[in-house]
């Protein structure tokens, strides 16, 4: 949660810094362009693309002037690449805003991206790698009241994708109308006697409310659709706190008819939404503990009924599970259930001090992670099955009445440790637990995987410009494709990467899928630029940011990714 | 701008929830009655069953439930099929099985293990058996993607004092489908009181509907090419010996791509008597 508050900080605070340079017209920006060739690969599951190449690319340019500030995104799909969804097509540019801020106001015009609360009722971002894209194409109104007191107000239509209309790539929009209002209230500077407390509180309230037009002639259906929700935040020295509630009226869409997945929801039905998340944590020097716990029942909660997938979201559901970056203890990332979970997530830092028997001469960082996701327990109305309950209320939930399905469990360890100034390592061990099915949906393999990995990362600096990585992996699982083992080295020289990889499914049952998915890749990064060529195969899967998913298709080819800054 | 904020304010809220009341489904949606003209899309929900099913009764019931619920856009049809609906050995059960409910369950690989479904034999992967939980969403599915149908089928039908089924058809193409489409009639019979296994209990008097009866066309599995205009007579003996009661008969119609076999629209129409 606080890694999400801050990337949104970070995210503001690019437009503040434009807007603190007062006087000066200032033009920033960004280019990021990742391209790739397709090969076809029937042993993978890869297929060919016509066009042989793919690229997706995207360019920023923010400016500001006095109290002034706009920008502009590009975008080009020539064509999408693989795996991306919504279909997007052609180049365009279907993020354009200006606004300005003065006193205590700041009004966007255009397109933007706003988050109220932890985004349980309202929340748009981007997150390219899943080629996710929710943003308002309206007016925002942040206004300062001031004694404590922050009002935000949306109102817009959300991005859907860029598509070819009338033969010129267009923005194209969903069909509601979002208006939303969130207020908050940091009560040390509304109330004298909090003033100078080294307990801070903040109070939140938001309220949303999206508008579609009845057109289904089988339901009656609810034209406007509202949600709120309160929240507080409490820190007081080492301990922090907060929680939120959220509530959505009766909003019948087809966002669960896709029930293969076996955690069916929202298929027509007119059962309220509830959101229930609260996380605590504590931190000390050498000790950081964090806690957190949700329950979600039916909050689906989108600009168009007829939206699947991740299309037209207004909302946002925190995963409270971890975000691996390691191959293999990313490989069976959980994907958050809108249509009703419920879980906690623990996480437990403790760096062993230096100089001591166990710590060694740099200390010893150790980190326990445990997180578990599981249903509610839904119970049919007039015996009417959760499959065919359509045009009904649904069935019988409640946040604190859990069920019996384990979706996901996430247990690991890991221990990272210097030797010396030359060797780094990090040793971790994990277990999973993960319900195919409801994660991944219907496919080849509809059972529950158990998987047990072990991690080894060794860094070993040759030199203060030289360096070798190397990771190690290995995975043991009878679910699924079988056992995995992983082997890379990433070699650095100043402004030069070296990486071979690779990932071998020695243990799928099916002998003739017991591929390796090698990797070349070489990559330059000089000051804001990198450029990255590299070789290889990709397996199918899944891969999360937050809870929210992507599938990626098998691949074979030679793929460029190209940044810059500027 | 104070105000600006409070007049955005009052906009949300004032506009903000709608609250509807059961029912849920639209009066116009129990009536079939959305628009004079236009042919709603009906959809083919065929379940196979066997009266020593012990589990049938619960499909059937759930296929009751989704007429209920959806009846301007359902077309049910019982087959009686496989094992579970074979006369047990030593009895004189009635056998309900039909050759053309054999034929469509062995082309489209309909499993024995009942009870089992299919939905506008509609493929997903291949795989055309559905569970019964099953089916109202994909009738939803369908029916919400596709309101209006793209094929009409108007129909009449009567039976003559010597038990001949005399029959007309027209479809009409709304939409100038460009598919090869076929047309097939089959006659249905209701309130038929027979034995049927229900969990551990035996109901002798169970009432088996929509029970398909026997195809009415010369080729009563696959029926004939529809090519339009399409407005034809047809004839069908009811064979001698049969157990059917005239009364309690209605003729299925639908029309199906010939290329996938999928059904575009489905009608069933009440038989004159006699």
């Amino acid at each position: 949660m606080k890694r999400k508050l801050l990337l949104l900080a970070a995210g503001l605070s690019i437009l503040f810094q434009l807007q603190a340079q007062e006087d000066q017209l200032v033009i920033t920006g960004n280019v990021q362009l990742d391209a790739q060739t397709y090969r076809e690969d029937s042993i993978i599951g890869a297929e060919a693309a016509p066009e042989k190449l793919l690229s997706n690319f995207y360019s920023n340019f923010l400016v500001s002037y006095k109290n002034f500030y706009g920008g502009v995104r590009f975008e080009g799909y020539l064509n999408q690449m693989q795996g991306f969804l919504p279909l997007n097509e052609g180049v365009g540019v279907p993020y354009y805003f200006a606004g300005f801020q003065k006193d205590n106001i700041d009004i966007t015009v255009g397109s933007f991206y706003e988050q109220f609360g932890s985004g349980l009722i309202l929340r748009t971002y981007e997150e390219k790698t899943l080629g996710y894209d929710n943003a308002f194409q309206g007016i925002r109104i942040r206004l300062n009241m001031g004694y404590g007191l922050t009002l935000k107000a949306v109102y817009g239509q959300q991005r859907l994708a860029q598509l070819y209309v009338n033969d010129r790539a267009s923005l194209v929009l969903g069909k509601g109308i979002v208006r939303g209002i969130d207020a908050e209230l940091n009560l040390n500077e509304a109330i004298r006697a909090l003033n100078n407390s080294s307990t801070y509180i903040t109070l939140g309230a938001s309220f949303v409310s999206k508008y579609e037009p009845d057109n289904n002639p089988v339901y009656k259906l609810p034209a406007n659709v509202a949600a709120g929700g309160g929240r507080i935040d409490v820190t007081t020295g080492k301990y922090s706190f907060m929680a939120e509630y959220t509530y959505r009226a009766p909003d019948p869409s087809a966002a669960g008819l896709d029930n293969s997945n076996g955690n069916v929801g929202q298929n027509f039905i007119y059962r309220p939404g509830q959101g229930f998340v609260a996380s605590a944590s504590y931190s000390t020097r050498g000790l950081g503990v964090y806690v957190a716990a949700k329950s979600i029942d039916n909050m689906n909660f989108r600009s168009d009924r007829n939206a699947k997938i991740n299309d037209l979201l207004i909302n946002f559901i925190p995963d409270f599970t971890r975000n691996y970056t390691y191959l293999i203890a990313a490989m069976y990332p959980y994907a958050t259930q809108l249509n009703g979970e419920a879980g906690y997530q623990a996480a437990i830092q403790y760096n062993i001090p230096k100089k001591t028997f166990w710590g060694g001469r740099y200390g010893t960082d150790l980190r326990f992670e445990y997180s578990r996701m599981f249903s509610l327990m839904k119970n049919p109305l007039d015996s009417i099955p959760l499959t065919a309950n359509s045009g009904t209320e649904g069935y019988e939930a409640s946040l604190i009445g859990f069920g019996n399905d384990l979706f996901y469990q996430d247990i690991s360890l890991a221990m990272e440790r210097k030797f010396n100034r030359k060797v780094k390592t990090l040793l971790m061990v994990q277990h999973l637990t993960y319900d195919n099915n409801i994660l991944h949906g219907a496919g080849e393999y509809n059972g529950v995987i158990e998987a047990f990995n072990v991690i080894g990362d060794v860094y070993y600096r040759f030199t203060n410009t030289k360096t070798l990585r190397t990771e190690v992996q290995h995975m043991v699982t009878e679910g699924d494709k079988g056992n995995w083992g992983s082997l890379l080295f990433e070699y650095t020289l100043p402004g030069w990467f070296f990486i071979v990889g690779d990932l071998y499914n020695y243990g799928n049952p099916n002998v003739e899928e017991r591929v390796h998915y090698y990797t070349f890749a070489i990559a330059y990064a000089h000051g804001g630029n990198r450029i990255q060529v590299g070789y290889g195969k990709q397996r199918e899967g899944v891969v999360c940011t937050g809870g929210i998913c992507r599938r990626v298709p098998a691949s074979h080819g030679f793929n460029i990714s190209l940044t810059s800054t500027f | 701008m104070h105000r600006i904020l409070s007049f955005l304010l009052a906009l949300t809220i004032i506009g903000s929830c709608d609250t509807v009341e059961a029912p849920y489904i639209e009066p116009n949606s129990l009536n079939c009655n959305y628009d004079d003209d236009a042919p709603v899309r009906k959809v083919l929900i065929e379940d196979f069953t066997g009266y020593q099913c012990v589990n049938c009764p619960r499909a059937t019931d759930e296929l009751k439930s989704i007429v209920e619920r959806y009846p301007c856009h359902v077309i049910p049809v019982a087959i009686h099929y496989g094992f579970f609906a074979e006369p047990a050995f030593g009895t004189e059960d009635p056998d309900y099985r039909t050759p053309e409910g054999a034929a469509i369950g062995e082309y489209f690989e309909v499993t024995q293990a009942l009870p089992i479904g299919m939905v506008n034999r509609r493929a997903e992967n291949g795989n055309y058996n559905l569970d019964y939980e099953d089916w109202a969403i994909k009738l939803v599915e369908q029916v919400t993607a596709s309101l209006y149908a793209d094929v009409e089928i108007l129909a009449s039908a009567n039976f003559t004092a010597d038990s001949l089924l005399e029959y007309s058809i027209e479809i009409n193409d709304i939409s100038i489908l460009n598919v090869n489409m076929h047309v097939v009639a089959s006659l249905l019979e209701n309130k038929v009181i027979s034995k049927q296994k229900d969990g551990s209990q035996t109901v002798y008097d169970y009432e088996h509907n929509h029970m398909l009866r026997a195809g009415v066309m010369e080729d009563p599995i696959w029926g004939t090419p529809a090519n339009l205009p399409f407005n034809r007579n047809f004839s069908y003996a009811v064979p001698s010996g049969v157990t059917w009661n005239l009364d309690n008969m209605e003729l299925l119609v639908y029309v199906y791509n010939s290329d996938t076999k999928e059904i575009i629209q489905a009608e069933v129409f009440h038989i004159d008597g006699i």
